[in-house]
């Protein structure tokens, strides 16, 4: 019996596969009826529970995808050693054809693909990098980068801080941020030639830039063994943690008044313009925007003001009142000539004064006003 | 247990790796494998991308009901692909489609997995599979089913695994297994069978 039973239940299957009738296969095999359709029911209770599978975290196929890219690259990269010309060619001819790749996925990999086309025996390349040191052993720094972690060997390298004086390896400790010109000698391994350790404000320009990277780097020094090994180096790195997070904080805000920013018709912009004129390093990256935005921002002011100041002189005293805070907080913006109280209101005891030869914190003082109500500024 | 019976091995890759198929390899689609096959021995991004769009799910789904714990499912496919791209070099295109070769390194990574797991104290096995409040709980009508799997030999777990809920075919499900399509038959009948008994004996929850 079993084999026709056997070959019936696989008809069975592959009609319901095919989404055939199941009553007329199964008429097929009237001996096995009853069986069969307790069987075929079963296996469609078990196709329910395969759907009700719950799918992958969309993050850990991310993780997998780039994990599998990794592997890739990693095996690539290994068999373009003997030829490196073939090999660099075909990868980039394979990623040209390959353009819908996980974008995720290579660039979660980046460090390794940068390093395919360098890995050979061949010449080796120039290279400048930046990040921030996260192990620093005798004479090899980790650093981390934007595109992940570098090894950097120091060995005959000129160190220096960024005004030139010389500095000693010891000089470079974790939480340091550097720039390094090295010759690349594998993937993400580099032999330095020339080290400069960044200031602070260099630091912070490039955390503003790389955030992700340095949040990572901030990660890794907190649990660094050179913490809990030496207790007053642990001083200095804590300390260098703490004016990151501070650092990370601002960028946080930076990027949150962007976002908001964007939002039509916000009045968050200005406080944007206003955040970024006192941390002008922070906003380095964004200086080209920030001029559209500053443009825009100021047009928008300029509309208040000239609203403020059509209310003002139609006779509205809360407008002059908001007028008078206006050009307190934007004297730039104000005019000398602007009016600060109800030009035409009949209870004004006395026009207003010609405020061209006022410097701005005079005219601000109210003038006196009989009856109308008016808000201080 | 079955799953637990110690029949498992630690990973051993070429053994994973190596897939032969008894019987029943079709000339046909050959070029295609073999095509297919090429690229991804040369690395080629674009065809493994397109191998993990098309199965990761399916290994995902396949390792989750063997071990009931999503977040293992999620590792357990994960290397899967590393262990295909590792391994790709010592692949043969027999005629039996990639997946089935896919299936066989999910299930062995699978079985070193569980077998790992049964050794830990605090996790054993009889408590995790296929209890998950992910599965069982949330599927009351389906909980028998679900129970009634744990009674299934290993064995006869994978096929009910690789046919009916990562939906292979009979020659992908050998293939897999490393059986003749013939055994991969007659063993699906006597999964069903036993799975068809245990639902009626009522398996305690």
């Amino acid at each position: 019996m079993t084999m026709s039973y056997q070959d019936a239940l696989q008809r069975c299957l592959d009609a319901l596969r095919a989404g055939e009738p199941l009553d007329a296969v199964i008429a097929a095999y009237p001996q096995f009826a009853a069986e069969l359709r307790e069987e075929v029911a079963l296996t469609q209770n078990l196709q329910r529970l395969s759907n009700a599978v719950p799918a992958p975290d969309a993050a850990a196929t991310s993780r997998a995808a780039a994990l599998m890219n990794q592997e890739l690259l990693a095996a690539q990269a290994a068999e373009r050693r003997p030829r490196a010309s073939f090999w660099g060619g075909f990868f980039v001819r394979s990623l040209a054809g390959g353009a819908l790749v996980a974008v995720v996925a290579l660039i979660a990999a980046g460090a390794l693909f940068s390093g395919v086309f360098d890995n050979g025996g061949g010449a080796v390349e120039a290279a400048t990098i930046e990040g921030i040191v996260v192990e620093a052993g005798a004479g090899t720094l980790t650093l981390q980068t934007s595109d992940g972690l570098a090894s950097v060997q120091l060995d005959g390298a000129t160190i220096t801080d960024e005004d030139g004086a010389p500095l000693d390896a010891t000089g470079l400790d974790i939480g340091e941020g550097v720039v390094i010109k090295a010759r690349r000698i594998a993937a993400a391994k580099y032999a330095a030639t020339q080290v400069t350790r960044m200031a602070v404000a260099r630091l912070e320009a490039w955390c503003a830039r790389e955030v992700s990277s340095c949040r990572e780097a901030q990660e890794r020094f907190q649990n660094t063994p050179a913490c809990t090994n030496n207790p007053e180096r642990c001083k200095a790195i804590i300390a260098r943690v703490e004016e990151l997070r501070i650092h990370l904080e601002n960028v946080d805000k930076l990027q949150d008044l962007m976002q908001r920013c964007r939002e039509p018709g916000s009045a968050v912009c200005q406080d944007l313009v206003q955040f970024c004129r006192q941390n002008a390093d922070l906003c380095s990256g964004i200086r080209d925007r920030l001029q559209n935005l500053q443009s825009a921002v100021d047009g928008n002011l300029r509309e208040r003001f000239h609203s403020m100041t059509e209310r003002c002189t139609g006779g509205d005293g809360n407008a002059c009142a908001d007028l008078a805070r206006f050009c307190t907080e934007h004297a730039n913006l104000c005019p000398a000539t602007a009016p600060l109280r109800p030009a035409a209101s009949p209870t004004t005891t006395r026009p207003v004064t010609s405020p061209t030869t006022r410097p701005i914190e005079q005219r601000l003082v109210p003038a006196t006003v009989t009856s109308t109500p008016q808000r201080s500024p | 247990m079955p799953v637990t019976s110690g029949d498992s091995e630690p990973i051993d890759l070429p053994r994973m790796l190596a897939v032969s198929v008894a019987d029943e390899a079709p000339a046909e689609g050959m070029s295609d494998a073999a095509d297919q096959a090429a690229r991804l021995a040369a690395h080629e991004p674009l065809a493994w991308q397109e191998l993990f769009d098309e199965y990761f799910r399916k290994m995902h789904r396949f390792a989750y009901v063997r071990t009931g714990d999503i977040h293992l499912a999620e590792e357990i496919a994960s290397e899967v692909f590393v262990a295909a791209v590792r391994g790709i070099k010592r692949y043969k295109v027999t005629g039996a489609p990639i997946a089935a070769w896919l299936f066989r390194i999910a299930r062995n990574i699978t079985a070193d997995q569980l077998e790992r797991r049964s050794k830990r104290p605090t996790t054993p096995i009889d408590d995790v599979q296929l209890e998950t409040p992910g599965f069982a709980t949330q599927l009351d009508e389906l909980t028998d089913l679900a129970e009634a799997m744990r009674h299934l030999t290993r064995e006869q777990q994978e096929v009910i695994s690789l046919r009916f809920v990562s939906d292979c075919s009979v020659l992908e499900t050998a293939a897999a297994m490393g059986k003749s399509a013939g055994a991969v038959k007659l063993l699906q009948h006597r999964a069903l069978t036993s799975l068809r008994r245990e639902m009626t004996r009522g398996t305690p929850r």
